[in-house]
């Protein structure tokens, strides 16, 4: 009888290990994840306009019918990245994930006074390397200083109506993320 | 002979266990992090640097995509108000009246169980604070029912339903949100 006891706590001791580790690995293992759908909807570097999804298809789920949506994943292991878009929507977001869908940076558009946007999502030791040969001027840019070597980004943009959505379509199919460019600007800063 | 059962009897437990309380954990959604108001739910802290396992393994199990903190805050609701709290149905009329936590944009929209928008004879999935008929300016009348309704009419299908109440640009925190006043809904019939 000691024996069926000790082997029954055991059991549940082992059960609790089992939870812990099935909780941790499921987000690198899941294969229906944000991550997953982003990779399905093409090539990296590129944004790609997310398709709503109905009952029985595939994709995101749980979108916001209202809003048009861009993802796009880049690699900061090479270069800086710059994110720009120009968007006239009476609402728009930005959101940089990891492939976790863990959230390193957000903001809407009260938080530009412009309707252009413009991200740069650099690596400390990049950073650290402009600086140190040039002087820089980011004061129109969002910088968003982080080591995940893979990202994503997303734009969410408000329509109203369809002639507004084809417009804000158009605006969403014009945003890019590029590697960053320095560009000079007149007091010989780069920006 | 006895060591082997207790063997297996141990392994066995610790595999039920284990599997069985992770299983059940993220099929009730993250059970960690929620503020509820009234019958909506928000995760606040899901998608943020800090979100806790539970919160990962879920989202990253459902293939949604939260709003991050800078976009807005995301309010669940799957079932109706009162004092039997029952999950919202496809075959039944429900009310959804009251007043909208302020924000400077909210959508209001339906979904079933999967996540993906209903097929419905409309191609309308929902409501948004510029769609929406109002008798007063800061209430909200909205009829969930799979037949035609008068005026703010959502159309259902299916089997149960999950309703997704959107504050973009909010003032509204997970701190504050459960002294806030969000919309009830109220069961009518059913088919």
């Amino acid at each position: 009888m000691r024996h069926f006891v000790k082997a029954c706590l055991a059991g549940v001791l082992l059960g609790g290990i089992v939870h812990i580790l099935i909780i941790l690995l499921i987000p690198h293992e899941a294969s229906k994840d944000a991550w997953s759908e982003i990779n399905r909807l093409g090539a990296q570097d590129v944004f790609h306009l997310l398709p709503l999804s109905q009952t029985g298809a595939n994709g995101l789920s749980e979108q916001d019918p209202f809003m048009l949506q861009a993802v796009c994943r880049f690699s900061t292991t090479d270069a800086a990245r710059e994110i720009k878009a120009s968007i006239q929507a009476p609402f728009w977001s930005i959101g940089l994930f990891n492939p976790l869908g863990i959230s390193l940076f957000s903001a809407n558009d009260s938080a530009s006074d412009e309707r252009n946007l413009r991200l740069l999502v650099i690596t400390p030791l990049q950073l650290a390397g402009l600086e140190d040969n040039q002087d820089v001027d980011f004061s129109d840019a969002l910088l968003v200083e982080t080591s995940e070597p893979e990202l994503f980004v997303i734009l969410r943009a408000f329509a109203d109506n369809e002639q507004e959505r084809e417009l804000i379509r158009a605006e969403l199919n014009t945003a890019t993320c590029l590697p960053y460019q320095p560009e000079l600007i007149d007091d010989g800063r780069i920006r | 002979m006895r060591l082997i059962v207790l063997l297996v009897l141990t392994l066995s437990l610790a595999f039920t266990t284990g599997v069985g309380s992770a299983h059940l954990v993220l099929e009730r959604g993250n059970v960690f992090g929620a503020v509820t108001s009234g019958v909506w739910t928000a995760w606040p802290d899901a998608s943020g640097t800090d979100a806790d396992p539970y919160s990962r393994a879920h989202f990253s199990r459902t293939g949604r995509l939260p709003l991050a903190p800078g976009e807005g805050l995301e309010l669940y609701a799957s079932s109706h108000s009162g004092p039997v709290r029952e999950p919202l149905l496809g075959s039944c009329t429900y009310r959804i009246v009251g007043s909208v936590p302020s924000a400077r944009l909210w959508t209001l929209s339906v979904y079933d169980e999967d996540g993906h928008l209903l097929k419905t004879k409309t191609s309308r999935y929902g409501f948004h604070a510029r769609s929406i008929l109002r008798s007063r300016s800061d209430q909200i009348d909205i009829t969930l029912s799979p037949t035609v309704k008068p005026g703010n009419w959502l159309p259902s299908s299916g089997e149960t339903l999950r309703l997704l109440l959107r504050l973009y640009d909010t003032p509204v925190t997970g701190l504050t949100l459960a002294g806030t006043e969000t919309p009830r809904i109220v069961k009518e019939a059913c088919l």
